[in-house]
């Protein structure tokens, strides 16, 4: 479950925001105006379920509106020092793929394809947050995906596969005081989210994705902050996502989680708010235990508190402190609490995502673990806890 | 008794080309305080030469030229236009006020010109205008006011900042008769009265009947010095 | 502070109100003329360095490429290899509005997605209402600011039209672009902001751009950069900074701007006499006066500083009233410079002035030092005043008499000064000085002149006219001290007309005749561009091939004009075929033809005569081209005359052009017919072939006739300088003569006494103010002759680089002679009405 609407919102505000000038603007954007593409026709929908073939659905889908490749991961080094990472490019069309005759189609700017990425390190130890984020064309190469072999990557930040079934994953991505030079294990088959990876989320036809996750990816590698570079090795979490249309008018925000347990259990769930303050139904989310079987989670299964509230101070928007987290169905209760308050995204649409420690109880033994968590509609007029 | 205007042996002369005109042949002079003196003379006999040597706008090409005690031919020409403001008084015969200025003014130039100004010089302007009868006047321009007036205005200018030494170069010359007839009782009345030494140069019969002693210039020559009476 | 004293004086000038005025107004047409010119060039200079910084923003490095600009590769290898995330591609054009006056527009074209960093001014406000994505994604979106939308009369979300390269192009207004300041708005004007893809396509740039904008660090990581950007850049393509850029384009235009900052300074120098001469009348008139008060005893220093602070008061009020003046006029003026600046230099969109700081300092500083330069003499005679107060005037004039020959003598010194100073220092400014001295020792020389006119007139005159015109003859040498000031400044004044005029007629006479030497051609085709002069639009694809192809053509030559960048000011490089017939075209400065044509077919290239003068480059050096193989140091073959631009030109054949420039537009064909074609049939035949092309299709003869209408709009503002230099002579005569005929009333009641009736007062006083003109205009025959020779043969050559013709032409000189006669009538008219009406009683009773 990703950034639907910070995606959209990107395109048509990507230019005049520029990275740290977005605050006046975004409360201009109601959710719904964002979610608004008027105009489907010549997209495909996700609308029916569909059979996943791998490599070639690490690629992108230029059918669908728009598209992702989400990756983060928690790292540490030999000392212990811990850190977290997001990596994720965005793919959205700038008009549907049926060609439209103008003189400048001629040039090779006006591609149908737009490119944004996002960078996030946290240091854990250091109490640092950072963050990047960039806009691209599909053009000349500047910005793209492809399946074989694949690659997706804007500019020079880039995730490519060292082999060629896709197997091995490299990261590359830096900017400003970070670097990221990870290799990726995407061995472990993927696991299809929703119904067989068709992910609804609100009433009617066609308003869902398509939406695999590869939970759990063993990663090695450098992480540089400000020069100073640590070898790493930790594990990653890929989210892939791809559809047209998807979140009805009156979902505000959303809180997704991405959870891997120390008893080999790799949990998924999102929390779809509504203007009123309920949980959506068509939140849910899915239980992959050790031996790799995958439980579909539906609202019901899940009880999720924010609990106490943290205040950004680069927008004023109150988002929960941490989470109680309760799935009865795995016996699970568990605490989900940021390792750094503020890990809000300074970019054109501003966000909450970061590296979380997890703690608690399962079955009554202590648990642990890690993951990411991200916080939408926060901090521009969406519903607080 | 002192001495205002003391000659001796001035000599004056202008170099035009080779030649050398001289217009004063070792003229003395003497003009005591309060001496009223006329200098008569034809025109070209050096009247006018020297009454610039002794007014200190001219120099002598030799001889003393002692004014209230200093040799002003000794003097820069800078001091000798610091000396005229202090210690001379002119009268013209064109009158020569400063069209400019108002009767007032005109007559505030000198005090103003020796330091006076303000109350004082207002103050002392207006009983001099008052003494030439033009108090009325003190605000008109000077070319509404007849001959007569404008050169009672002149006499109230030279006599304004107490002079020495008040010079008039034919200061009825341009005046009828009765109306220089009153010029000449203001200036010798005014002049006499302080103490002053008054020269006039003239034609006028009646100029140098009023003065104490005429003084004849011929061909640069003093040739006579008698009293106005015996003229 | 000597209340009184200060009155007596400060009060004279409300006595002669006129004559204060018009020194006022003299000294305020000359400043004004300065400022005016030299606010109109930095408006110009500011607007364009002003756009130059919007289009460039923050950047601190630019990529630029030859003629083709940069392949838009070179812009992945940046983003993805070099990882330079501050970058921004830029595709960059003119357009013109076809609205009434019509605008001259720049099309930025750029890549919203990169923008941020550097031009944030640039976008829009607005949130989703702002036209981005339409920009992204909409054929032929633009945003441009308010103040455009409204002077082009678009509307959101409406299409309108504008001409590109001739051709009508439709666009649409999606958004526009809000700022808060004037300053930055005033940088928005006339700016189109597009999508590179749309402006590729618009401007026939597909594949390339005009320039990549930077943002690269000063730290180590930039000096990393740096290095890596080495290694990705193909050869053609270079890393400068904008400002480097800026600077090079703007000094293009120095010497045009040397040249009139020298003319507009000559109205001032004719101001400086206008305020001498109202000074020293002041003085004159003032004698009687002066003299009563130096025997009341007022010091020589206390009447100069009263001349001079009458004189400042003056010259302050003047100056005050030329900036006002200035200002307006260069409001007028600017039209002028820009289309001169637009026809043979670069692109400037300004429409209106921006004040600035130091033109107006320059203007007081110069109004007030000119006329306190003025004030010396007069003041200084005024100090010398005798403490006397009936003052023989002849005397003093013939104390002035006694001065004219010593005068004129060492005014012919000067005058010999400044043409050896002209001959021997061949640098602009000491050319400027030379001029200077050459015009003041011409006035000095004046005086004498007149002297010599008079005595030369007078037998003749009176046997003619009678005693009255004798009068009128001896009148003039009579009151030598107060005629020769006005007469020098009408000599000057119609000396800088007859100099500019022979200029003016050298330059054309020069030009038509290379013309016909250099355009052989019958027909020319080419592509329309905003740069008048400037054929480096390159024609659309396949125009060549089907001209060629047409029957009835003898042979077809191609020229591919583009401006090559060097390290100083850009040159014209054109590319060209050039056949043996083609070889009589060229007029050789330097260079035996007959070894000029083979090196130039091997290897060499041939540079104009300016390019050779600037850049001390003669048959046998090398001149280093920046080509996209790199630089290219090229042998010179020969150097040959030319007038299309100071700039310089180098020419080499079109294949060695194609091989080292990635470029193979073609800018213009000269089409060649057999003997007995009909060309204006040719034209049409042409332009038929391309319904829908915008196409410049003109005749030989029509080509001349449009190179010399450029020419002479470059002379329009020559033209116009010239034409205020003359009023404010005229205005310094009147003010001149009036004065000292106004003086003279007691001297005319007289004559009217005497019996003397009105018309014969006319008849005496037209004479006078006639015969001074006719002095004024005869002492400026050879004077303005003379300055054209330095005009011609010496600044121009030193700040264009021409050789020209001297074009001897009668009419200047008539016209001039008749200009000043004339000018001296009409100034005497006034003086002459009121003399005249003057009762004879009234008049003598005066003073």
């Amino acid at each position: 479950m990703k950034s639907w609407w910070i995606w959209l919102s990107c395109v048509w505000l990507c230019v005049a925001c520029g990275a740290q000038t977005a605050a006046p603007l975004q409360t201009q954007l109601t959710l719904a105006e964002s979610l608004n593409r008027t105009d489907m026709t010549g997209f495909l929908r996700a609308d029916k379920p569909r059979q996943f073939t791998f490599p070639a659905d690490h690629g992108p889908h230029e059918g669908y509106a728009v598209e992702w490749w989400y990756y983060t991961g928690n790292l540490r080094d030999a000392s212990g020092r811990e850190f977290g990472y997001q990596f994720t490019i965005f793919r959205s069309a700038l008009r549907a793929p049926t060609p439209t005759v103008s003189g400048a189609t001629q040039s090779a700017w006006r591609g149908a394809t737009a490119y944004m990425a996002h960078l996030a390190v946290t240091a854990v130890a250091d109490q640092q947050f950072f963050a990047y984020e960039r806009f691209d064309r599909d053009a000349l190469g500047l910005a793209g995906a492809q399946a074989q072999p694949f690659k997706v990557w804007l500019d020079d930040w880039q995730v490519v596969s060292t082999t060629p079934d896709a197997r091995k994953l490299q990261l590359r991505a830096s900017q400003g005081a970070v670097a990221l030079d990870l290799q990726l294990d995407n061995s472990m088959p993927p696991v299809l989210q929703g119904n067989a990876g068709l992910s609804q989320k609100s009433a009617g036809v066609g308003n869902a994705s398509y939406y695999y996750s590869v939970p759990r990816m063993a990663t090695t590698g450098t992480l540089t902050i400000a020069g100073q570079a640590y070898q790493v090795t930790g594990t990653s979490w890929m989210d892939r996502e791809w559809s047209t249309s998807a979140l009805a008018a009156d979902q505000v925000g959303w809180d997704w989680f991405a959870v891997h347990l120390d008893d080999g259990s790799d949990v998924m769930l999102y929390h779809l708010r509504r203007r009123d303050g309920t949980i959506d139904p068509y939140s849910g989310g899915s239980w992959r235990d050790a031996d790799g079987k995958i439980t579909p989670l539906t609202s019901a299964d899940i009880v999720l508190q924010p609990v106490g509230q943290w205040t950004s101070p680069h927008t004023g928007a109150i988002y929960p402190a941490s989470w109680q987290l309760a799935i009865a169905r795995m016996g699970l209760d568990v605490t989900v609490k940021p390792v750094l308050a503020d890990q809000e995204l300074p970019v054109t649409v501003r966000y909450w995502e970061g590296a979380v420690a997890v703690t608690g109880q399962r079955t009554n033994q202590p648990i642990h673990g890690n993951g990411y968590l991200e916080m939408t509609g926060y901090a521009d007029g969406g519903t607080h806890p | 008794m002192t001495m205002i205007v003391e000659l001796r042996n001035v000599e004056k002369w202008y170099d035009e080309g080779p030649t050398r005109r001289q217009v004063l042949h070792g003229v003395d002079m003497h003009i005591q305080a309060g001496e009223r003196v006329a200098l008569v003379g034809k025109s070209g006999s050096g009247k006018s030469s020297l009454l610039n040597i002794i007014s200190g706008i001219d120099y002598a090409n030799a001889g003393d030229v002692i004014i209230g005690g200093s040799d002003i031919n000794q003097l820069s020409e800078a001091a000798r236009t610091q000396f005229r403001r202090k210690h001379v008084g002119f009268v013209f015969q064109f009158f020569n006020l400063v069209p400019t200025l108002t009767v007032l003014e005109n007559v505030l130039l000198p005090l103003e010109l020796n330091g006076v100004m303000g109350v004082t010089a207002h103050t002392r302007a207006m009983q001099m205008l008052d003494q030439v009868g033009l108090a009325d006047r003190a605000s008109t321009a000077p070319d509404r006011l007849s001959g007569g007036e404008q050169q009672r205005v002149a006499v109230a200018r030279a006599l304004v900042h107490d002079p020495l030494l008040v010079l008039a170069d034919e200061p009825t010359g341009n005046l009828d008769s009765d109306t220089g007839e009153q010029i000449l009782q203001l200036l010798t009345h005014l002049t006499g009265a302080a103490g002053r030494a008054l020269l006039m140069v003239t034609h006028s019969r009646e100029v140098a009947a009023s003065a104490d002693r005429v003084v004849r210039i011929q061909a640069g020559h003093l040739v006579d010095d008698t009293t106005g009476a015996q003229l | 502070m000597m209340r009184v004293l200060w009155l007596s004086t400060l009060r004279w000038p409300l006595r002669r109100p006129w004559q204060a005025l018009l020194a006022i107004v003299g000294v305020a047409m000359g400043v004004a003329v300065v400022i005016a010119i030299d606010i109109a060039n930095e408006s110009a200079r500011r607007a364009f360095l002003l756009s130059t910084a919007t289009v460039t923003g923050r950047a601190t490095d630019q990529l630029t490429g030859g003629p083709n600009g940069i392949p838009e590769e070179v812009f992945r290898r940046i983003r993805v290899d070099v990882g330079l995330r501050e970058s921004a591609p830029v595709v960059e054009g003119y357009a013109t509005s076809v609205t009434t006056p019509t605008h001259t527009l720049q099309i930025l074209g750029i890549d919203p997605l990169s923008e941020a960093p550097f031009r944030p001014e640039l976008t829009p406000s607005g949130g989703l209402g702002s036209g981005l994505s339409q920009l992204l994604t909409q054929p032929d979106a633009v945003l441009m600011s308010r103040a455009t939308a409204t002077a082009l009369g678009a509307t959101l979300g409406q299409p309108f039209v504008v001409t590109i390269a001739g051709a009508r192009q439709p666009m649409v207004l999606v958004g526009l672009l809000e700022t808060g300041d004037a300053a930055t708005q005033r940088a928005l004007d006339d700016l189109l902001i597009t999508d590179i893809g749309v402006a590729q396509h618009w401007l026939g740039k597909f594949g390339q751009l005009d320039r990549i904008d930077l943002i690269i660090p000063t730290d180590a990581h930039g000096v990393a950069v740096r290095t890596q950007l080495a290694t990705v850049l193909p050869p053609g393509v270079r890393l400068t900074t904008p400002s480097q850029r800026a600077q090079s384009t703007t000094e293009m235009t120095a010497s045009f701007e040397i040249n009139l900052n020298a003319l507009s300074l000559l109205a001032l120098v004719v101001g400086m006499f206008l305020i001498y001469n109202t000074m020293t009348f002041a003085v004159v008139q003032r004698r009687p006066l002066l003299g009563t008060l130096r025997c009341l005893g007022v010091s020589q220093g206390e009447i100069a500083r009263l001349m001079l602070v009458e004189g400042s008061v003056i010259a302050v009020l003047g100056t005050a009233l030329g900036i006002g003046l200035g200002i307006g006029l260069a409001q007028l003026l600017l039209g002028l410079v820009a289309r001169t600046i637009n026809d043979i230099y670069f692109v400037v969109t300004v429409n209106t002035i921006t004040l600035t700081f130091w033109p107006l300092l320059k203007g007081v500083v110069l109004g007030v030092l000119a006329s306190l330069v003025a004030l010396a003499i007069p003041t200084w005679e005024a100090a010398r005043t005798p403490p006397r107060t009936v003052l023989r005037r002849s005397s003093y004039e013939e104390q002035t008499r006694r001065l004219v020959p010593i005068l004129g003598w060492l005014g012919l010194v000067l005058m010999l000064f400044g043409g050896v100073v002209m001959w021997q220092i061949p640098f602009i400014l000491a050319s400027y000085v030379g001029l200077l001295a050459l015009t003041l020792g011409a006035a000095m020389v004046t005086p004498i002149a007149t002297v010599a006119v008079m005595a030369l007139i007078r037998p003749l005159a009176v046997r003619l006219f009678g005693l009255i015109a004798g009068m009128a003859v001896r009148d003039v040498v009579t009151s030598l001290s107060r005629t020769a000031v006005a007469v020098a400044a009408l000599m000057i004044a119609v000396a800088v007309t007859i100099a500019v005029g022979l200029m003016v007629a050298s330059f054309r006479l020069t030009v038509v005749d290379w013309l016909t030497t250099t355009i052989r051609a019958d027909v020319f085709v080419s592509a329309p561009a905003i740069t008048a002069n400037r054929l480096d639009t390159p024609l659309p694809a396949g125009v060549y091939e089907k001209v060629a192809a047409l029957p009835g053509i003898a042979r077809v030559r191609r020229y591919r004009s583009t401006m090559l960048p060097t390290d100083t000011t850009p040159v014209l490089q054109i590319a060209l075929d050039v056949t043996e017939a083609d070889h009589a075209a060229f007029l050789w400065a330097e260079g035996d033809p007959t070894q000029i044509w083979p090196a130039f077919n091997r290897d060499a290239i041939i540079i104009s005569e300016p390019l050779a003068l600037r850049r001390h480059l003669h048959v046998g050096d090398t001149f280093t081209m920046r080509t996209d193989r790199g630089d290219v140091a090229m042998p010179i073959a020969g150097v040959f005359y030319d007038y299309g631009t100071e700039l310089g030109v180098i020419m080499q054949p079109i294949e060695r052009y194609q091989h080292f420039f990635d470029d193979t537009h073609i800018s213009s064909l000269g089409v060649y017919l057999p003997a007995d074609a009909d060309s204006e049939a040719m034209v049409t035949t042409i332009r038929n072939q391309f319904p829908t092309t915008a196409l410049l299709v003109r005749s030989n003869r029509t080509l001349r006739e449009s190179s010399v209408a450029i020419l002479d709009r470059t002379f329009a503002i020559t033209n116009v300088l010239q034409l205020l230099a003359t009023i404010v002579a005229f205005v310094g005569i009147f003010a001149a003569l009036t004065a000292m005929q106004l003086e003279r009333v007691r001297e005319f009641g007289m004559l009217r006494a005497i019996g003397l009736d009105p018309r014969q007062l006319w008849q005496l006083v037209l004479s006078e103010t006639g015969l001074m003109g006719l002095v004024a205009g005869l002492v400026a025959l050879p004077v303005g002759t003379a300055m054209a020779w330095a005009l011609i043969f010496v600044i121009n050559r030193i700040s264009f680089g021409w050789t020209l013709q001297f074009a001897f032409e009668p009419h200047i000189y008539l016209n001039a002679l008749v200009t000043a006669i004339v000018a001296a009538l009409l100034a005497g008219i006034v003086p002459a009405w009121r003399i005249a009406r003057v009762a004879p009683a009234l008049a003598l009773r005066e003073e």
